[in-house]
């Protein structure tokens, strides 16, 4: 028998999980802060797995399978609205776009 | 004797962790998205330990093949003029109180995590099981085509509203000029 | 469905009058008195032989727990609470029935003369709806039905006293009645909170075989006696039924004499065992009565107004009324309500005619002398004048009669009240001797503008005159075989009824000679007033009282206390804003930085907080 054990990878995920929000956060381009967002998705599919292990059902697997869905289509039109904001701002520093407060 | 899985898993979790790193301190976006092709492959295999061989062939498809070269493809097409003041422009306290709280975030969630050890099976979809019913993709076919069929056609739905999104955001107009919209 | 029929007849009544009142609206044309007239007097006066045929199917038993009992719906079903919306007409609603649609068609008719055609449509719906809601209150089967006709009459009541709307004292008298009435319309609300709580039914049959608790017996019947005091103006609510005097005559008539103001009686009346069970409940009421009696009558004597002596009158006649009730013989008030509502309409329609012919003239001093010009009145106004006395054989003096006997006699009868009452009974024969012949005797004291066009009026007028002059002769006979056969123990003991029919008789007697030596030759005239002044020390209570409360209000408790948590919570408003005004940066990752600490903090909550949570 292996030592590994599903808990690990739960603490992978979280970590990685952990290290996007903290991306999210400190980060200014809106591309890097779409990536963290990506980093996110992809811990939090981790744990899905980890759990489907963990409790013996295949669930968890259909869910990372709608999450990537969602992920897919989450960065392209993330994309698409970074691409439209440097169209008209020509910046895609996020402390820049601030039309909204004024 | 080599527990060949935890050799495994040691090292595709550090280059996960250390990719993740790389993505969220590099300057330069073009390194952040190269770094994140490492952390992606590094998930499939890290999928693959988990005997979830489906999942794993699905990231590096859509995340590698599909979302990276999306991303490689607007980083070069905004090529921008100016660099974005990154780590410059905020101020101390908001570092230092994001540090504080996604440290606290991680730390409460590695506690559930390791919470999750004491947690005993509810299904019943045991390897055994999965290799009798004709393998991993089988099963996951047959339950996403019966019982989530539903959730599995809106799931198309949502890609079509994203196409629909994407098309109408990225389409310049036709009579105005740059800077206008 | 005879009854529903009945009931729904004056309400037809009103919706065509009132279709009528905005189509001549629409048309730019002034409705005719005649139509609107006949369609409110026929309306009523089919509902009054439905109602004669009712009771001719109670049969001859005299029993008082007879009655036909229609169920129309189920009105409200709230957890116990059952109302069904039904009628029931038995001997006690009958007999209110009749009057409400007998006497109410005769002044109907009276009002085609009276009223002239401006608003006449709007008039009889008024007068229409009052009689349906009156109707439900007597036959209404359950409280809920019965307080949808008190208040229903209360509006009505409300809307005639103030119809000619063109004077502020009309309205301020319409204000009033409906004001002091709803101080009484609470007490009924409270009444029924009581009923449902304790005895969980609102039903009136079998609220009335229920037995309370003592305190709960007595907490109800004081409740429902606040309410038949607003209703039946009594002490402490019946200032405003003088001032009610500035409605049109025929509605002083109907509604402030003969109907509406006796619906307390009908209340004490269905109610009576209940009322029973409290002894406090029936002496207050004893007490409030006599006194009320008292009270109005000495107040009567120095009115001028031909209607104010008529409105103190009734209260004072409401009193006796109540006094039966209080001693423990509803059926001898009931039997007053019946002949009171005769002949005092009559005494009504009677000045209504009166102050027809003299152009509005209302002051009695100015009269006088009226017997040649006016025959058929004076002739009608004269068997009121008997009745109200007690002279055998009218009506009034078989009732009046009873309610003395009772008061001495029944179960909680005494002496006092007794006396109370005679006292009453002479000084009523003396104001209203007074009146009499300050109208109708002696010198005329009009002025010449009036005298010119002084006329007998018309026939629809002077025939409801002579049809309630009739009722006031011979209406006791209804009632008088019951008053002798029934023997009562209790009180000071058996008093033979011939005794107190003598005392009456030479009582009246007594008043009306003093009235006429005082008044018969004399030419000086009187000024209005009121020797106890409670308008004005209502005005003084109340009013000040209000005022005082208010500026109290105003300046310690407006100024101080609410002013200043305004001032505070405006202030803290302020500094909130100013604070987290300071965190609304723009930046998306502030947002975001503020909303992962809130995570953060339920998170730890969740894991580290309470036992059973986070599991």
């Amino acid at each position: 028998m292996s030592l590994l054990e599903p808990w690990m990878m739960l603490v992978v995920s979280m970590v990685i999980f952990g290290i996007g929000l903290l991306g999210l956060l400190i980060r200014k381009n809106l591309l890097v802060m779409l990536m963290c967002v990506e980093l996110m998705l992809n811990g939090v599919n981790l744990s899905f797995v980890a759990f489907s292990k963990i409790h013996h059902s295949l669930d968890g697997h259909l869910a990372v399978l709608f999450v990537m869905t969602v992920a897919a289509a989450e960065s392209a039109v993330g994309l698409g609205l970074v691409i439209a904001l440097f169209r008209t701002l020509r910046t895609v520093d996020s402390d820049q776009i601030q039309i909204l407060r004024d | 004797m080599i527990d060949y899985p935890l050799l495994a898993f040691s090292a595709f979790s550090t280059i996960a962790i250390l990719g993740s790193l790389m993505v969220i301190f590099k300057k330069n976006p073009v390194a952040s998205a190269f770094a994140l092709v490492a952390v992606f492959f590094s998930f499939a295999g890290l999928y693959a330990l988990m005997s979830a061989h489906l999942v794993a062939a699905l990231q590096i498809l859509v995340y590698t093949g599909a979302i990276m070269v999306l991303f490689v493809f607007v980083i070069m097409l905004l090529n921008q003029d100016r660099p974005v003041e990154d780590f410059k422009s905020s101020s101390g306290i908001f570092k230092l109180l994001s540090g504080i709280a996604v440290s606290g975030f991680v730390f409460a969630l590695v506690k559930v995590a390791l919470l999750a050890r004491s947690l005993t099976p509810r299904g019943d979809m045991t390897e055994e099981k999965i290799s009798e019913l004709g393998g991993n993709v089988k099963a996951i076919a047959e339950s996403l085509f019966s019982d989530h069929v539903l959730q599995f056609e809106i799931t198309s739905f949502l890609i079509l509203a994203a196409i629909v999104a994407t098309i109408a955001l990225a389409k310049r107009k036709a009579h105005s000029g740059r800077g206008h919209s | 469905m005879m009854i529903t029929l009945l009931v729904l007849l004056p309400l037809l009544g009103f919706f065509l009058n009132g279709f009528y009142h905005f189509s001549a609206q629409a048309r730019k044309t002034e409705p005719s008195v005649v139509v609107a007239g006949v369609i409110g007097t026929i309306a009523l006066f089919a509902a009054f032989a439905l109602a004669v045929v009712a009771w001719l199917s109670l049969g001859k038993s005299g029993a008082w727990d007879v009655g036909i009992e229609e169920r129309l719906f189920s009105w409200m079903k709230l957890g116990t609470l059952h109302v069904e919306f039904g009628y029931r007409l038995d001997r006690l609603s009958g007999i209110f029935t009749l009057v409400i649609t007998g006497v109410g068609s005769l002044i109907h008719l009276y009002s085609i003369g009276y009223m002239e055609n401006k608003g006449s449509a709007r008039y009889f719906a008024y007068l229409n709806l009052f009689c349906f809601m009156m109707l439900n209150l007597v036959l209404g089967s359950s409280l809920p039905l019965v307080f949808l006709g008190w208040e229903g009459v209360g509006l009505a009541s409300y809307l005639l006293i103030g119809f000619w709307s063109g004077e502020m004292a009309n309205i301020m008298a319409a204000q009033k009645a409906f004001l002091m009435n709803r101080v009484g319309d609470l007490g009924l609300l409270f009444a029924m909170f009581i009923a449902f709580k304790f005895a969980g039914t609102l039903d009136l049959a079998d609220l009335s075989s229920y037995s309370f608790k003592p305190e709960v017996a007595t907490a109800f019947g004081l409740l429902i006696f606040l309410a038949c005091t607003g209703k039946s103006a009594q002490i402490p609510l019946f200032t405003w039924l003088p001032d009610a005097m500035a409605g049109p005559t025929p509605v002083s008539a109907l509604i402030h004499a003969a109907t509406m103001v006796t619906s307390g009686i009908y209340l004490l009346a269905r109610l009576n065992p209940v009322m029973g069970q409290s002894p406090t409940v029936l002496f207050v009421i004893a007490a409030v009565g006599a006194g009320t009696a008292l009270m109005s009558a000495i107040t009567a004597c120095f009115q001028s107004d031909i209607k104010k002596v008529l409105a103190y009158s009734t209260i004072s006649q409401l009193g006796f009324m109540f006094v039966a009730c209080g001693v423990g013989s509803p059926e001898t008030g009931v039997f007053h309500v019946m002949t009171h509502a005769f002949f005092k309409a009559l005494l009504f329609l009677g000045a209504g005619s009166v102050i027809h012919a003299l152009s509005g003239t209302q002051d009695i001093f100015k009269m006088g002398g009226l017997r040649s010009s006016l025959p058929l009145t004076f002739w009608t106004f004269t068997a009121g004048w008997a009745a109200i006395l007690g002279l055998p054989p009218f009506s009034g003096f078989f009732s009046k009669d009873g309610i003395l006997h009772e008061s001495l006699v029944a179960a909680h009868g005494s002496r006092v009240i007794f006396a109370v009452l005679a006292f009453t009974a002479f000084l009523t024969a003396f104001y209203m001797t007074r009146l009499y012949i300050l109208v109708f005797f002696g010198q005329s004291r009009l002025s010449e503008g009036v005298r010119k066009h002084v006329h007998e009026s018309p026939i629809v007028m002077t025939l409801p005159l002579l049809f309630l002059g009739l009722a006031a002769l011979a209406g006791g006979w209804f009632g008088a075989p019951v008053r002798f056969e029934s023997g009562h123990h209790g009180g000071v003991g058996e008093v033979s009824p011939y005794l107190i029919m003598v005392i009456s008789v030479f009582i009246a007697a007594a008043g009306a000679f003093l009235g006429y030596r005082k008044y018969f030759r004399s030419n000086h005239s009187e000024k209005t007033r009121d020797p106890f002044r409670v308008d004005e020390i209502y005005t003084v209570v109340f009013g000040r009282g209000t005022e005082m409360v208010a500026s109290f209000c105003s300046r310690f408790i407006e100024e101080g206390v609410f002013q200043r948590i305004l001032q505070f919570s405006g202030a803290a408003v302020d500094l909130g804003g100013n604070l987290f005004k300071t965190v609304q940066t723009g930046s998306a990752q502030g947002y975001l930085l503020m909303m992962v600490l809130a995570v953060v903090a339920l998170v730890c909550g969740l894991i580290f907080g309470v036992h059973g949570y986070g599991n």
